[in-house]
């Protein structure tokens, strides 16, 4: 199903663009990016150990052929336990996104398609994620703009205080005045970041008790500029089985942005799940310039998880944090330099789970600075540390580079990277070096090639089972362009 | 332009000299004080002057052969002085008429052609401009300085008979000369097109102005094919404008573009605009400049330039000689577009509110697929660290970032741990979380505080082994759970653990 949508979606666009070559008055531009990367891991695989040689008593227990942690079930004659295969599994994918527009259809007409190809090759194809799933369809819409209106019909997705969604069906912008929008939509809902439907088969292949409907998304979204500073925008948006039975999901969000002077400024959001009653997000965040050519930002946000309510994690009752971060930024007088620190704290609400003898961690926190000198117009270095613990993992990590761009067209540069990482909730640990080059090249206008090849050496122990990231990776991504913008003409028209 | 008008003036007075004049040749040819015994009026040999009449303007040879007949005094060879082309409008019938009228009796011919403290008959010189400005009131007390041109001079379309070498010799008023004149122009421009007629014709402007077409004061002069060949070799000069040495000018420069866009026009055509608005938000103001085309004038053009650092100021020599900008790159084949830093640092990362409020016009920059290039997963590599499939974990539990937002928390997450072993395959023993021993006590606290993470290896089965009907029966719910809430938006979901449907009552 997934394949034979997408398929229809590309012949359409195909269709489309040989309707468009044509048509001599009109444009076309399209644009390809081709990206190939390999990956190659060793994955974590079960083992077993006799429960003769293990130490201690109970469920978990010290392995003692092979120095870790098992876990054995009452009554069973093995202990098992994860650790990193003995070989080595690797992937090269490959991702080919097309992006056409073509106007001139007609007064404010024009078409859009972004289409994605992927594959995978190598032994372990199932490395790279989706790799079964050969193309998508991100956009393919038709759009009508005229006088204070706008309208699409087509796959297509939209941004709001929700984030970004994506959607079968049509969309209508007016502009009943100046600064203020209304955008009402509708259509068949698609799974977020998978541009695929519900019931497509991309959540049964993962997931035993997948939504066995489509949904139907329909909301509108008010957008306003009261004044040139203050911005205000409002969604709701809700999304029903397709047989009109139930709700996947009913939300609103709100979002504010108010610019105070040259460079302060203070912006707001809510997003609230009406089917739970939670909001998920509550967001405040000031922008403050100080003496000094200092500049404070910082932030209060409380957030909680959102689900759709085709899955039964929403009635899990999670809870949500409390959060607060702050960053300082200094820039020289001319901005060749410049320096960023920043940190975070976050409590979680109580959970009315667990034993109050065995707390996991509640709390979080999070600090880094970063910096990047423009050491002259060629040569710029940067280099950024960050450390970050909180309940489930810890990891501080280091990055360093320098960039050579001698012009436009070429570019150059090296870095090195250093991360350790830490899991709470099982033994792993481990520490990755990272030396890197990447480089990139434009020939002509409109073609460039860009790669990169970084080793990897991970550093960790057996006792600590983590998927080893010691390798070479390497990607390299083709970006082009063929056709005009609109509002150019071509060379020799 | 004092320099222009100067040699305008200069160039005119010499060359035409309007038949009272004479230049310093000619009175080396025609020596007036050794004729001044002979001649008792001027008109005797001028005749045509105060008629505007060419053939009598001067004496004909035949009057000094009169004389000179090779007998009594030497022969001359005289033949006049030629008219030379000129721009100034000066008329000796009128002057003439005033004086006969009485309106200004003194305005005789020894009025403008008497030597310096020589009140001798025929002790003449050629005119000089500041006699005319004597009496012609100027607002300034010198020629070339601000003042009426018309009184003296005719247009340059009208002066039809000027030469390229004569115009391009035009002295530049001193006006010109001042930093802030080409700034402060247009306005002057605008309020006195014509005094600028004088020295300049439509392509003047059209050197630097792109839309000539729509500036009343540029469209009201005439075309001159002199002046097109002058300008042709000089590129157009393009100062910075002061608003535009503002910090916050990227920023701010959409509202200004919407209410005059025309502003922008004079330097800007749409490639300009195009070098960051690839987009399509502004494309109603963008139309409105001029389009490019091949071997039209491009104006300033930006690719390459970051927005966020002001342009450099044009330097005075540049401005003077009409060179270009030194913000300016007419390169337009090989230059390309290059990611400008328009937003403050981090901006990736908290972009949120300021796009779905609006505030920012993302579209008016990016085009559509920059926001699909992250949100749609897995398009370029820019968002995250390098290798952060290998640091991902904190973030991930601690939810910095919406990860839904990209990625989707099910098929992403999960598919990829599965692949390498970090998934859960439904079994209980199979030692993963092997750093809490007494995890089976935990885990509710764990999965409340993070529940995505849970998600992104578990599926709603392996909860369900406990939590339902089927399995153990543990209600997975808080104490704020609002049951009736949720089954009223989705009673299936509750089907899935309590079999044969909700409870009646909230857990």
């Amino acid at each position: 199903m997934r394949m034979r949508v997408s398929v229809v979606m590309a012949l359409a666009l195909a269709a489309g663009l040989t309707t468009a070559d044509s048509l001599r008055a009109q444009g076309v531009r399209i644009s390809g990016t081709t990206i190939t990367r390999y990956v190659e891991v060793r994955p974590l695989v079960n083992d077993s150990v006799s429960i003769d040689s293990t130490s201690g008593t109970g469920t978990l227990r010290q392995g003692t052929s092979r120095d870790v942690a098992v876990q054995c079930a009452a009554g069973a004659l093995f202990c098992r336990y994860k650790r990193t295969a003995d070989a080595s599994e690797s992937t090269v994918s490959l991702i080919q996104d097309l992006e056409a527009s073509v106007w001139g259809l007609g007064q404010g007409i024009r078409a859009y398609a972004h289409i994605r190809g992927r594959a995978a090759g190598g032994a372990t194809k199932d490395l790279w994620p989706q790799a079964d799933d050969a193309m998508d369809v991100l956009d393919a819409y038709v759009e009508i703009e005229r006088w204070r209106i706008r309208g699409r019909a087509g796959r297509q997705w939209r941004t709001s205080g929700m984030g970004y969604y994506n959607f079968d069906g049509v969309s209508l912008l007016v502009r009943p005045v100046d600064r203020l929008t209304v955008d009402a939509f509708g259509g068949w809902s698609l799974v977020r970041g998978l541009n695929e439907s519900l019931t497509s088969g991309a959540i049964a292949a993962v997931e035993d008790i997948p939504p066995d409907a489509r949904g139907l998304v329909f909301g509108v979204e008010v957008r306003g500029r009261p004044t040139t500073r203050l911005s205000l925008a409002g969604t709701y948006q809700r999304d029903i089985r397709d047989d009109g039975d139930a709700f996947y999901s009913e939300r609103v969000s709100a979002d504010a942005d108010l610019r105070i002077g040259r460079f302060a400024g203070v912006s707001a959001s809510v997003e609230a799940d009406l089917a739970t009653g939670e909001f998920n997000e509550a967001l405040v965040r000031g922008r403050i310039p100080l003496p000094a050519r200092f500049t404070l930002t910082a932030e209060g946000r409380r957030h909680v998880p959102f689900f759709e309510l085709w899955t039964i994690w929403g009635a899990f009752s999670p809870v949500g944090y409390t959060e607060a971060n702050a960053t300082v930024a200094w820039s020289d007088a001319d901005s060749r330099l410049l320096l960023q620190g920043r940190g975070g704290w976050r409590r979680y609400e109580e959970t009315d789970a667990g034993l109050a003898f065995l707390p996991i961690e509640d709390t979080g926190w999070r600090i880094g600075a970063n910096g990047t000198w423009r050491a002259s117009e060629r040569w710029t270095v940067f280099a950024g540390t960050h450390a970050e613990l909180g309940f489930g993992a810890a990891r501080s990590d280091a990055d360093a580079g320098v960039r050579w761009e001698p012009n436009q067209r070429v570019f150059a540069g090296a870095r090195v990277a250093g991360f350790q990482t830490a899991h709470e909730f099982r033994v792993g640990t481990g520490r990755v070096f990272a030396l890197g080059l990447d480089g990139g090249i434009r020939l002509g206008s409109e073609v460039r090639i860009l790669g990169d090849a970084t080793l990897y050496r991970h550093d960790y122990s057996d006792f600590a089972p983590s998927t080893d990231w010691s390798q070479t990776r390497a990607s390299i991504r083709i970006e082009w362009t063929i056709g005009g913008d609109p509002g150019m003409r071509e060379p020799g028209s | 332009m004092r320099r222009w008008l100067g040699g305008t003036l200069a160039l005119a007075l010499t060359a035409t000299s309007a038949g009272l004049a004479v230049s310093g040749s000619d009175e080396a040819r025609f020596p007036h004080i050794e004729h001044k015994g002979l001649f008792p009026t001027c008109i005797g040999c001028h005749a045509g002057v105060l008629e505007e009449r060419e053939i009598d303007r001067f004496p004909s040879p035949q009057q000094c052969a009169g004389c000179h007949d090779g007998r009594d005094v030497r022969r001359v060879d005289w033949d006049g002085p030629r008219p030379e082309p000129s721009n100034l409008k000066f008329s000796h019938v009128e002057h003439n008429r005033e004086a006969n009228l009485g309106v200004d009796p003194a305005l005789n011919c020894r009025a403008c052609h008497a030597q310096r403290g020589d009140t001798a008959f025929m002790a003449v010189q050629r005119e000089r401009a500041s006699l005319c400005i004597g009496c012609h009131a100027h607002r300034a007390t010198a020629h070339l300085v601000d003042a009426e041109c018309r009184t003296c001079h005719v247009t340059l379309a009208q002066a039809r008979a000027l030469s390229d070498s004569a115009i391009a010799a035009f002295r530049r008023p001193p006006s010109h000369d001042r930093p802030e004149f080409l700034q402060a122009h247009g306005a002057t421009a605008a309020e006195s097109q014509a005094r600028c007629a004088i020295c300049h014709a439509r392509e003047s402007c059209e050197r630097c102005h792109l839309n000539s077409d729509n500036v009343p004061a540029i469209a009201a002069l005439e075309r001159d094919q002199r002046v097109m060949r002058l300008a042709v070799s000089r590129e157009g000069a393009y100062p910075v404008p002061p608003s535009h040495l503002d910090p916050d000018f990227h920023i701010e420069h959409g509202e200004q573009a919407r209410t005059r866009v025309q502003a922008c026009a004079t330097c800007h055509t749409q490639p300009s605009c195009r070098s960051c608005h690839i987009g399509r938000g502004a494309s109603d103001v963008i139309a409105r400049l001029q389009p490019a085309a091949p071997g039209s004038r491009a104006g300033v053009q930006l690719r390459g330039q970051d927005p966020t650092r002001p342009p450099t100021p044009l330097p005075a020599p540049d401005r003077a000689g009409g060179g270009n900008g030194s913000h300016e790159d007419r390169n337009l084949a090989v230059a390309a577009p290059v990611p400008v830093k328009v937003h403050p640092a981090g901006f990736s990362a908290t972009h949120g509110p300021a796009a779905a409020s609006g505030q920012l016009t993302c579209e008016g920059c990016h085009a559509r697929r920059f926001c699909s290039d992250c949100h749609g997963g897995e398009g370029e590599r820019r968002f995250h660290p390098a290798n952060f499939v290998a640091r991902h974990a904190p973030e991930a539990y601690g939810r910095q970032r919406d990860c839904a937002s990209c990625h989707n928390t099910e098929a992403f997450c999960r598919d990829c741990h599965q692949a390498n072993g970090a998934g859960a395959t439904g079994r209980r023993d199979v030692a993963f979380h092997t750093a809490q021993p007494l995890w089976l006590l935990q885990h509710g606290q764990a999965a409340r505080q993070g529940l995505e993470s849970c998600a992104s290896c578990h599926a709603q089965r392996d909860c369900m082994q406990c939590h339902s009907t089927l399995g153990w029966g543990i209600s997975p719910h808080g104490p704020g759970f609002n049951a009736k809430r949720m089954a009223d938006r989705n009673p299936q979901t509750c089907g899935y653990c309590h079999v044969g449907g909700p409870p009646r009552t909230s857990p």
